[in-house]
């Protein structure tokens, strides 16, 4: 699946994200995530800084629902996504700690929000969910 | 159980996300605009609109777990509820007029935060009609972005 470049905005990191994941015995979590990163054309990261649950249900079942924002259209995006990998070292986990240091500083948040790993995911399908709102008046 | 924390929490500048799977094991998130419970019961009633809730409600069918995670945007302090799905019903008028209350209200501190324009495009989202949830909590976690997140409350 190639991300369209339309929802690039959306991946700023101005709005903060959600991800559902599950676990094995299909429990749903769902978790507010500070980033999600343009990889590349077929996969999307997110920042792991805490999340234990949203880790170890991926541990055992790759499957995500993500949500992203665009920051002035408030239009979502809906992504199925599934893990592929983590990274905690190289150019991608720099980029992402160095932008996740830049979301940090703008909430106050920079003790608290530390990059532990770049989750990459194979982007399964993305949604625009411009259904759910009404036409400009 | 719903502490009056959680109630506090949910009168409070909160944002709502609604975590559901289906029989595939494959999980889903929506967005709800007003959760509401008593202090010292278990039931929750978690509002989606209609136009979002086909998915979560099919899953529901196939997967009686629910997720439902509370935030405040003004400090972040949240808490994640989980629990079994008991039935839905549509939102009351009373309820919806709650609903549309909280949006006007979450367009002013959203402009605040994210600038006119989005606060003036999040209050055309479509809210009505609308789904009321109702599910039975039974676990409740912290969800505060720090370390220890995650853990278990009740």
């Amino acid at each position: 699946m190639i991300i369209p470049k339309e929802i690039l905005p959306a991946l700023n990191g101005a709005i903060p994200a959600t991800l559902a994941t599950a676990s094995k015995d299909g429990i749903p979590n769902v978790g507010v995530m500070s980033q999600v990163f343009y990889a590349n054309e077929k996969q999307l990261a997110i920042s792991h800084q805490f999340f234990s649950k949203t880790s170890a249900n991926l541990k055992e079942n790759l499957r995500g629902h993500v949500q992203v924002i665009d920051p002035i259209t408030a239009v979502p995006w809906f992504i199925e996504v599934e893990l592929d990998h983590e990274e905690t070292s190289g150019d991608l986990f720099e980029q992402m700690e160095m932008q996740l240091e830049a979301i940090a500083s703008m909430c106050g948040m920079e003790d608290v929000f530390k990059l532990q790993a770049a989750y990459v995911f194979n982007v399964i399908s993305i949604r625009k969910g411009d259904e759910v709102l009404r036409a400009p008046e | 159980m719903i502490s009056q924390e959680i109630v506090d929490l949910m009168n409070a500048n909160s944002v709502f996300a609604v975590g559901t799977v289906n029989g595939k094991n494959e999980p889903f998130y929506t967005r709800s605009y007003y959760m509401h419970g008593n202090v010292g019961e278990s039931k929750l009633f978690v509002h989606i609109p209609e136009i979002m809730a086909a998915r979560p409600l099919q899953d529901l069918k196939e997967n009686q777990h629910i997720a439902v995670n509370v935030a405040d945007i003004t400090n972040f302090f949240a808490r994640q509820l989980k629990g079994m799905f008991l039935g839905s019903r549509p939102s009351t008028s009373e309820e919806i007029a709650e609903i549309k209350r909280l949006q006007n209200k979450f367009e002013g501190l959203l402009g605040n935060f994210f600038g006119p324009e989005f606060a003036s495009n999040w209050s055309r989202i479509i809210i009505e009609p609308s789904i009321c949830i109702t599910l039975e909590v039974q676990e409740v976690f912290e969800q505060t972005p720090k370390s220890g997140t995650g853990g278990k409350i009740i």
